[in-house]
C-alpha cells in the first residue's frame, strides 16, 4: 500500500487503485475505483489507500466483501 | 507518478446568444412515438401510468380520451410518426403512483424503443424517482430536458417509499444505450432538487454535440438526503473529452463552485468525469470544491 494522505496525484507511471472509507477504522467502504495514467486526482480526505498492484487492492476488498 | 501544480485562473462569464422565442411547451407529457403498422399497442404504455389516476390523452391520430384511467391503448391504422400528448395527470406529485409515470416513457422493450423524441416532460407534471427513467430508447433522438421538473423524495410525506428510493432526484443510471442521441441540454435544467448524477450517458456514441450546462444551473442540494450520509457520486466519467468539452466542464466547476453546499462532517462528494480536462476558467473553482468543498475529483487534470 502506498502512503498518501493529501492527494493531488496527477498523471501517475502506473494504474493507481484506491480505496475510500467512512473513517479512520476502515471498517467501511464507501467507494473504490482506478486512476489511469490520464488521469488526476484530488482530494483533501484521509481514510483513502492507494495501491499500485491491483491483485493487493481486490485481496483487500474481498477483505470487505467486494468484489471490484 | 507525477504531481500536479494548480494555476490560477479567471472564472468563467457564461456566454448567452439571443434568438426567437419557440412556441411555449406542453403542459403535459408529449412524445412523438413511431408506429411501424404492426404494433396496435403502444407497448404497454398506460398500463401502470395511469392506475389510480386519470388523464387527458391525445393520441395524435385525431383521437383522444378526457379523464381516462386504468389500461388504456392506442388504435392507429397507419404507419408513422404520432405526437401523443398525456395531460391533466391527477396525482402526477404523488411518489408512489409518479414513480410508475416513468413507465409511461420506459415500460416495454419495444414501446420505449418507439420513442423518437420526447418534445416536453409537462410543465404540470412533477416527477418523482427518475432513477433509470431514460434508458435503451434506441430511437430517441431528442429530449428537452428544460421541462422536467423533478422533487426529492421527502421521508416526511412519504412513509411508504424505501428509503433508499429517497435519494432519486437524480438520474442515476439514466440516458444509457440510446445510440442516436446527439446532445444532452441541461442548460435550463433544475438542478436545485437534485441529489445524485451518475453514471449517465454510457453507450451513446452520437452524443457529438455533448453535454451541455447552462450559468443558472443549480446543484445546492447535492446529498441533502438523511439516509446516505457519507458520500454522494456525480458520475459522468462515461463521457469523453468529445461530449464533455473543457468549456462545459470548466462550467460545471464554476458552476458546483457557486452553488454546492457541503452538508456535514462526514459528507464527501466524488466526481468523476472520466479524462476530460479543465482549463485555466476552471482551475480555481476545482481548488476551491476540493479545499472547502469536500470533493473528490477525479478528471483529466488542466490543458
Amino acid at each position: 500500500m502506498i502512503d498518501l494522505k493529501k492527494t493531488d496525484l496527477c498523471y501517475p507511471d502506473v494504474e493507481l487503485y484506491y480505496i475510500i472509507y467512512t473513517s479512520n477504522d476502515r471498517d467501511e467502504v464507501i467507494s473504490y475505483n482506478v486512476i489511469n495514467t490520464n488521469q488526476c486526482f484530488s482530494a483533501e480526505y484521509e481514510p483513502i489507500d492507494f495501491y499500485d498492484n491491483e491483485q493487493e487492492w481486490i485481496k483487500v476488498l474481498k477483505e470487505h466483501n467486494i468484489t471490484p | 507518478m507525477s504531481w500536479y501544480a494548480n494555476g490560477m485562473g479567471i472564472p468563467m462569464i457564461p456566454q448567452s446568444g439571443d434568438g426567437p422565442t419557440p412556441p411555449g411547451p406542453s403542459t403535459g407529457l408529449q412524445f412523438v412515438y413511431e408506429f411501424d403498422g404492426l404494433n396496435q399497442y403502444v407497448g404497454g404504455l398506460t398500463v401502470q401510468g395511469l392506475i389510480s389516476r386519470t388523464a387527458d390523452v391525445d393520441w395524435g391520430d385525431g383521437t383522444s380520451l378526457t379523464g381516462t384511467t386504468g389500461f388504456i391503448t392506442s388504435n392507429y391504422s397507419t404507419a408513422g410518426d404520432y405526437t401523443i400528448t398525456i395531460d391533466n395527470i391527477t396525482n402526477s406529485d404523488q411518489p408512489i403512483e409518479s414513480q410508475v409515470l416513468k413507465y409511461l416513457l420506459n415500460y416495454g422493450v419495444d414501446a420505449k424503443a418507439r420513442i423518437k423524441e420526447i418534445l416536453s416532460f409537462g410543465t404540470s407534471i412533477t416527477w418523482v424517482n427518475t432513477f433509470s427513467m431514460l434508458n435503451d430508447n434506441s430511437r430517441l433522438t431528442h429530449v428537452d430536458l428544460s421541462t422536467l421538473n423533478i422533487r426529492a423524495f421527502d421521508p416526511a410525506t412519504d412513509p411508504s417509499q424505501n428509503p433508499v428510493y429517497r435519494t432519486n432526484a437524480n438520474f442515476a443510471g439514466s440516458f444509457d444505450n440510446m445510440p442516436l442521441l446527439t446532445t444532452l441540454d441541461f442548460s435550463d435544467f433544475d438542478f436545485s432538487n437534485f441529489i445524485q448524477f451518475s453514471s449517465i450517458a454510457g453507450n451513446c456514441p452520437n452524443l457529438n454535440e455533448g453535454v451541455i450546462f447552462g450559468p443558472n444551473n443549480d446543484f445546492s442540494s447535492i446529498g441533502k438526503n438523511e439516509i446516505v450520509s457519507s458520500i454522494f457520486l456525480y458520475d459522468l466519467s462515461n463521457l469523453n473529452q468529445k461530449q464533455l468539452s473543457t468549456e462545459q466542464y470548466d462550467l460545471l466547476l464554476n458552476r458546483l463552485d457557486a452553488t454546492y453546499v457541503p452538508s456535514g462532517v462526514t459528507f464527501y462528494t466524488l466526481l468523476n468525469v472520466g479524462s476530460v480536462q479543465y482549463s485555466s476558467n476552471g482551475s480555481t473553482a476545482r481548488a476551491n470544491l476540493v479545499a472547502t468543498g469536500k470533493m473528490l475529483i477525479t478528471d483529466g487534470g488542466q490543458i
